[in-house]
């Protein structure tokens, strides 16, 4: 029997929380749901979206942070 | 074993010891995540400078002081002190910064610069400063806990204790923050190609 899945599955499912077992059974049901496999790539897309809202940081900080950690000496 | 090899944790290890260039790879590995949780909330790339510099400092201080305590992911224990640093600033300012454009810098920071046009790089920030302006439409409790779990890397258990909700209600946040996120990015697209071919 093919398990009911909820949208809040799909979301965890996207983000690799869903325990093993019912990852697998998710995965499953993908195969023969349209709807849910549907709901699931709108959501991917969006997902997969947001990685180019990654922004960086000047070269010039970052190079700040690391001579600042050298110059930090403290003791436990 | 090559250093870039090495886990959060292992190079953590390193770097308590006196390795300072495992802490490079750390910042290496995080700076841009922790920068852009911090960059969607204040919205100001200088601020989220400071905040970055102030961030990394406060990690190192209890790192080398052994104060760090190894419970959960590297990632989501300084994306967390990024956030909170974010948050309390906003709350001081008590108001919106007008979102500031990409200064230059970034963009001749890139380290596929050679490899990349200046106008394709151009273009690609400016899709990228876009989308950061459809998050900041998001409704606040959805744009929170996008932030979280996309940029900041917590997981919904960590969001749901943080934010004071359900883990349902955290999971049910994020699904319409995607949903709202494609629409918007579907219209930006469309409204996008009208202009277009208008011209």
């Amino acid at each position: 029997m093919i398990k009911t899945f909820t949208q809040n599955d799909l979301v965890q499912y996207l983000y690799n929380e869903l325990p093993r077992r019912q990852r697998q059974l998710l995965e499953d049901a993908l195969m023969v749901d349209q709807g849910l496999a549907e709901a699931c790539a709108d959501l991917l897309i969006a997902q997969v979206n947001l990685d180019d809202a990654f922004a960086q940081p000047s070269q010039r900080v970052c190079d700040a942070i690391i001579s600042y950690s050298r110059t930090v000496s403290l003791h436990p | 074993m090559n250093i870039v090899q090495l886990s959060d944790s292992a190079l953590v290890t390193s770097y308590i010891a006196g390795n300072e260039s495992a802490f490079e790879e750390l910042v290496s590995r995080h700076k841009s995540k922790v920068f852009t949780t911090i960059l969607l909330i204040v919205k100001d790339t200088y601020t989220a400078e400071d905040l970055l510099q102030e961030t990394f400092v406060k990690a190192i201080h209890t790192m080398k002081s052994g104060r760090y305590n190894e419970e959960g992911k590297f990632s989501s224990w300084i994306c967390r002190i990024a956030h909170n640093l974010a948050i309390d600033y906003f709350r001081r300012e008590k108001r919106s910064p007008m979102i500031t454009l990409e200064d230059g810098s970034n963009v001749f920071n890139t380290l596929s610069f050679s490899e990349e046009s200046v106008e394709s790089i151009r273009i690609k920030e400016e899709t990228h400063a876009r989308l950061r302006e459809l998050i900041q439409q998001l409704p606040a409790a959805q744009k929170e806990v996008l932030i979280m779990r996309h940029y900041a890397d917590m997981s919904f258990q960590e969001i749901a204790e943080a934010t004071g909700v359900s883990i349902n209600t955290a999971l049910g946040r994020m699904r319409y923050a995607l949903i709202n996120l494609r629409k918007k990015m579907s219209l930006d697209t469309k409204a996008y190609d009208q202009n277009l071919y208008s011209e």
